[in-house]
């Protein structure tokens, strides 16, 4: 390397690398895995629904990310997040269970269905991702062909034909097994195995897998199909008739949080209309009754009809055989 | 044995030429010395003679068989050429023994055979008490003769020396060039020697070539050249002691 | 034991595959490496120039991309050439060994092409001229002198092979193979809160294997020891190469359809991708540019490529720097703590990226809380991704530098030494040039993985900290494979360009800046 070149780029490298943010100002860190572009679009307004002195801290990623992140941090003594929104809700009963949370019983967030919040407040449901099937349109050129149910998934006929995204990867993935496993038992899934499922990667690489026709089949979130139908893609999503699957996706406050108040003024900001027209435009669905459905997607009136049942119980129950179905989906699809 | 014959041999490397056309005899037996500054080729042509490159023109014979020409291309480890190297090329993980056994192992002779010719060969460089020393363990001259020893155990027609002496001292040298010119003597072998330190050239050889930037300049015995040295080039660097 | 939802011998299984897997992949590294670093620096083997720089190429795919690339070829439903492999196309333990091997490939063969090309040629040659034909010389001469590289090369196939995720995830996962680094990666991701122990266990299995690899590498470049060094030639000599005659062309034209195979192949499968308006629709028609122009818009692009420059550049230099100075240490002067510390970062390389991430976590959070009393808080992501990077992938230069030292004879040093030179005049004037093909070998194989850094940065990001993993990995979750192609694809065009513009230039020149 030429000497002084390489003293010129450490110098600027140790310059980028000690900007310290020592502003003075007081910080709201939000941990969250929404979509970077409606990050954008929420990223101004919630700024100024909040007191000047006060600076919005953003760290965006995957849902399973931001819990390996929380949970290392927690582990390590406190954690640095306010406030997390992600799709896990059984992560959010882990914590809740270890006592993590502050509870908060906001008024904001009087409209959302009781079956979505927590009882003692710990946390609320604040958009809802739903899973669907999913299918490549140029590949399936008679509709009578297509699945109509989660059901119909197992039948031979779509042998090789299906793709879904490991729950052992992916909360929405991990989601959708619990309520199939209750609703059609191991049986089902075994079926599955035999159509020789691939159950790999997340929700977008399902999207790849459909599009390349590797598996012109899917199993896998709402808003991944939209999108991708937005961008000219040729998949198209099924509301199955046994029900699309409702993933939760709350909101909540850690309890080592060191601006308490500042938190609960961020909470209530996402249950405004504003925020949630924001979430509605990213293609996820509203929890307030009044709000819009996204583009494209079956409006909720109708998609609540035939949705699977959800609730505190059910939650409850699903999050204490967790490690017995993660075993068993093991042993049953991945072997 | 036989004679080396070099006809309109030359060499360029990519754009460079770096020997032009050359013509070179050497008589069976002799000890002729390739004289001339760095970078005047003389390694190149000893290089070609041993095979390690190849010529870009021209044709190269061994008595009646031809190493090089058209069609022909003798790779190296079939001349049958001694050569010593500048670095000396003793291999390190092998002992003085193993490295002048070498040649001989390849060639697949005996063991009992082998042994005794290493053991000549290395009485003739004086090394016989050191065989199972390491390079490590050894001086550079010590080195140089295991060197000089490997190239010799074969009883090649030829023997091949580039630069040997430059990374001694100068009494070592001095000793050096003595042994080298009895070896000569004794065994009647044809030397080709590479140097650019004239002492040696003239000290040693029966028959100098001079060479300046790829071409021939003179060529002739020791005492030839030195009373007629030819003007320009020569003159010039005979008159540097 | 381990965890739950992970029986034992689901684990023992994937312990087994993943040392199965390195281990096929560090002996197909070191034959393939020693048979090409040869032909490319001491046969007459056609455009040896550009060879040489080019085969080291398919390093400088992110692995993520790599795995992606050859699914598009290859997997068994619509791969684009999928006949070409057996029942099951890419995906398996044989697609794993593949992929892997081309990677993992650039540790020996850029060690021992560093390695030859050091080597004092007249050794080869004299034995050329004691009448052994080329493949005794390699037998009896250079693969004796090179054993060092060699070994230490496929010592680092094996440790990045065991610890690597992105391909076994891509190529193993579908087919439902596992390896302890995808074990591990799921405990983290959907473990909860006991997941994070879990994960950790689960590591140092990993590490257990690392360490006894390590140690018996060890022991087998100790046992040549004492038979000192390959002594660098004192002229810039040209070795004389073997002419291969017929056999040249048919070995030419071998090694350019393996070099196509693979870097032109997956090159070509990321160009379709990109090029496609929607995944799976390659055909030439539909050829669209949108891919291209949305990565090099988007609003974190010109960021991410700052500070993965700006990271990787310095990062890399300084760990460069600091093996050279710490191999020296060890090897020429024998300090014990030196040749201990080069030893003990082969641990960080043998882990797993979001093991490292989440110890970073946590000492980030220690920092943090200390700061927090005195009143401060620090935000800088690039910090801890530096310190996340130069950890994982400093051995790569220590160990290759080591190996380099051992390889000389003291007597060069010698000399300076007893002329008065001091240590830092002996460093910049005898070491330096005579080891500059390995520092700039170092160099590329630590800064190269560094740039295009996903599972650690990922989870270190933050606020001004983006990254091109981190982009990639926004683009492979959120945006389509097309996108991520068209970055992967950027990406891998700039090496290839870079690899082809230095290919004239030799290393000392590169070093000294000319």
């Amino acid at each position: 390397m030429r000497k002084p070149t390489t003293l010129l780029l450490l110098v600027i490298a140790a310059g980028i690398l000690s900007l310290p943010s020592c502003s003075g100002k007081k910080k709201i860190w939000i941990y969250t895995s929404i979509y970077k572009e409606v990050i954008e679009t929420m990223r101004e307004p919630l700024q100024k629904a909040m007191p000047p002195d006060v600076e919005v801290m953003w760290f965006q990623s995957g849902s399973e990310n931001i819990a390996s992140k929380v949970n290392a941090e927690l582990a390590a003594g406190a954690a640095r997040a306010d406030l997390i929104l992600t799709s896990d809700p059984f992560w959010y009963h882990e914590l809740k269970d270890q006592g993590r949370l502050l509870p908060y019983k906001s008024d904001a967030a009087k409209d959302i269905p009781a079956i979505y919040v927590d009882p003692d407040g710990a946390y609320a449901g604040v958009r809802l991702p739903v899973m669907v099937i999913g299918y490549n349109s140029r590949y399936f050129t008679n509709d009578s062909e297509l699945p109509k149910s989660w059901k119909d998934l197992a039948d031979p006929r779509f042998k090789r034909l299906i793709s879904m995204p490991n729950p052992l990867e992916s909360g929405s993935s991990f989601t959708a097994v619990a309520l199939l496993q209750k609703q059609y038992g191991w049986d089902y899934f075994e079926k599955l195995r035999a159509n020789d499922v691939i159950a790999a990667g997340g929700n977008s690489s399902v999207v790849t897998r459909m599009e390349t026709r590797e598996r012109p089949v899917g199993i896998l979130l709402l808003e991944n199909v939209l999108k991708a139908w937005d961008k000219g893609s040729p998949v198209r999503p099924i509301y199955p008739s046994d029900g699309t699957i409702p993933v939760l996706s709350p909101i909540a406050i850690l309890r080592d949080s060191r601006n308490p108040e500042l938190a609960r003024k961020a909470y209530d900001w996402f249950f405004t209309d504003e925020a949630q027209r924001a979430i509605v435009r990213g293609s996820m669905y509203s929890l307030v009754e009044t709000a819009p459905s996204p583009d494209h997607a079956l409006p909720y009136a109708e998609l609540k009809k035939t949705m699977m049942p959800w609730s505190a119980e059910i939650l409850e129950r699903m999050f204490a055989e967790r490690g017995a179905i993660k075993s068993k989906f093991s042993e049953t699809v991945l072997r | 044995m036989s004679d080396l014959r070099l006809k309109g041999v030359s060499k360029r490397f990519g754009e460079k030429e770096v020997l032009a056309p050359m013509d070179m005899a050497v008589t069976d037996g002799a000890f002729v010395s390739l004289l001339g500054p760095s970078g005047c080729g003389k390694t190149t042509l000893l290089r070609l003679i041993a095979g390690l490159e190849t010529p870009s023109s021209g044709e190269i014979v061994l008595g009646d068989a031809t190493l090089y020409g058209t069609g022909v291309n003798i790779p190296p480890e079939k001349r049958r050429f001694g050569m010593v190297f500048q670095s000396y090329a003793v291999w390190p993980h092998m002992s003085v023994f193993e490295n002048v056994e070498y040649p001989l192992r390849v060639r697949g002779m005996e063991r009992g055979e082998r042994t005794e010719r290493v053991m000549k060969t290395l009485a003739l460089v004086h090394m016989e008490e050191l065989a199972d020393r390491y390079p490590h363990q050894l001086s550079g001259g010590q080195q140089q003769r295991a060197a000089l020893a490997r190239g010799l155990v074969m009883e090649p027609p030829v023997l091949l020396l580039d630069e040997p002496l430059s990374n001694l001292d100068a009494r070592l040298r001095a000793e050096m060039r003595r042994e080298i010119r009895d070896l000569h003597r004794s065994l009647g072998i044809t030397i080709l020697y590479v140097t650019h330190d004239q002492r040696e050239a003239f000290e040693m050889a029966t028959r100098i070539v001079i060479l300046n930037e790829g071409r021939i300049e003179q060529e002739g015995g020791p005492g030839e050249i030195r009373g007629n040295p030819a003007p320009g080039f020569v003159s010039e660097f005979l008159s540097h002691v | 034991m381990f965890a739950d939802g992970i029986s034992n011998a689901a684990v023992f299984e994937a312990l087994a595959r993943s040392l199965s897997l390195s281990l096929a992949v560090a002996l197909i590294s070191g034959v393939a490496g020693c048979l090409v670093a040869w032909l490319v620096t001491r046969s007459d083997i056609g455009g040896s120039r550009a060879l040489a720089g080019l085969f080291s190429m398919p390093y400088a795919i992110p692995a993520y991309l790599l795995g992606m690339a050859w699914i598009v070829l290859g997997n068994p439903a619509v791969g684009a050439i999928k006949e070409l492999f057996p029942e099951g196309g890419i995906y398996g333990f044989h697609g794993m060994v593949l992929v892997e091997s081309t990677v993992a490939f650039a540790f020996p063969y850029l060690e021992l092409k560093a390695g030859f090309e050091r080597m004092d040629p007249s050794l080869e040659e004299a034995a050329r001229m004691s009448g052994a034909r080329p493949w005794r010389v390699f037998r009896d001469v250079s693969f004796p002198l090179l054993w060092p590289p060699l070994v230490n090369g496929m010592c680092l196939s094996f440790l990045y092979t065991l610890s690597s995720f992105g391909v076994p995830a891509m190529l193993g996962m579908p087919v439902r193979q596992f390896v302890l680094t995808t074990l591990i990666y799921s405990q983290f991701k959907l473990g909860g809160m006991a997941g994070i122990g879990a994960g950790f266990k689960l590591s140092l299995l990993l590490l257990a294997m690392a360490m006894l690899v390590l140690a018996l590498s060890n022991r087998l470049v100790g046992l040549q020891r004492r038979r000192g060094g390959a002594i660098m030639g004192s002229r810039v000599s040209r070795p004389g190469l073997v002419r291969l005659g017929g056999a040249r062309l048919p070995v030419t034209a071998a090694a350019w359809i393996a070099f196509a195979a693979a870097v032109a192949l997956p090159w070509g499968a990321l160009a379709f991708s990109a090029l496609a308006p929607v995944a799976g629709s390659y055909s030439p028609s539909d050829w669209t540019l949108r891919n291209m122009e949305y990565v090099l818009n988007l609003p974190e692009f010109r960021e991410a490529l700052v500070n993965s420059l700006a990271l990787s550049i310095s990062v890399a230099s300084l760990v460069v720097g600091a093996g050279f100075l710490l191999a020296f240490a060890a090897v020429r002067r024998g300090s014990r703590a030196a040749a201990w510390l080069i030893e003990a970062v082969g641990v960080p390389f043998s882990t797993p990226g979001t093991v490292i991430a989440i110890l970073l976590i946590f000492a980030a959070t220690w920092t943090a809380a200390a700061l927090g009393r005195l009143g401060l808080s620090f935000d800088s992501p690039l910090v801890w991704l530096a310190l996340a990077y130069g950890l994982k992938y400093c051995a790569v230069s220590a160990r290759m530098l080591a190996a380099a030292y051992r390889q000389v004879h003291p007597s060069l040093e010698e000399a300076a030494v007893v002329s008065g030179a001091t240590t830092f005049i002996l460093l910049r004037t005898i070491w330096l040039p005579l080891l500059s093909r390995t520092v700039l070998a170092a160099w590329f194989l630590t800064a190269l993985p560094m740039f295009t850094e996903l599972t650690m940065s990922v989870l270190l990001t933050g606020p001004g900290g983006a990254t091109m993993g981190t982009v990639l990995f926004q683009l492979q979750e959120y945006a389509d494979q097309p996108s991520a192609a068209a970055l992967a694809w950027i990406l891998l065009s700039a090496a290839l360009a870079g690899a082809f513009f230095m290919r004239g230039r030799k290393a000392e020149e590169i070093l000294e800046g000319r």
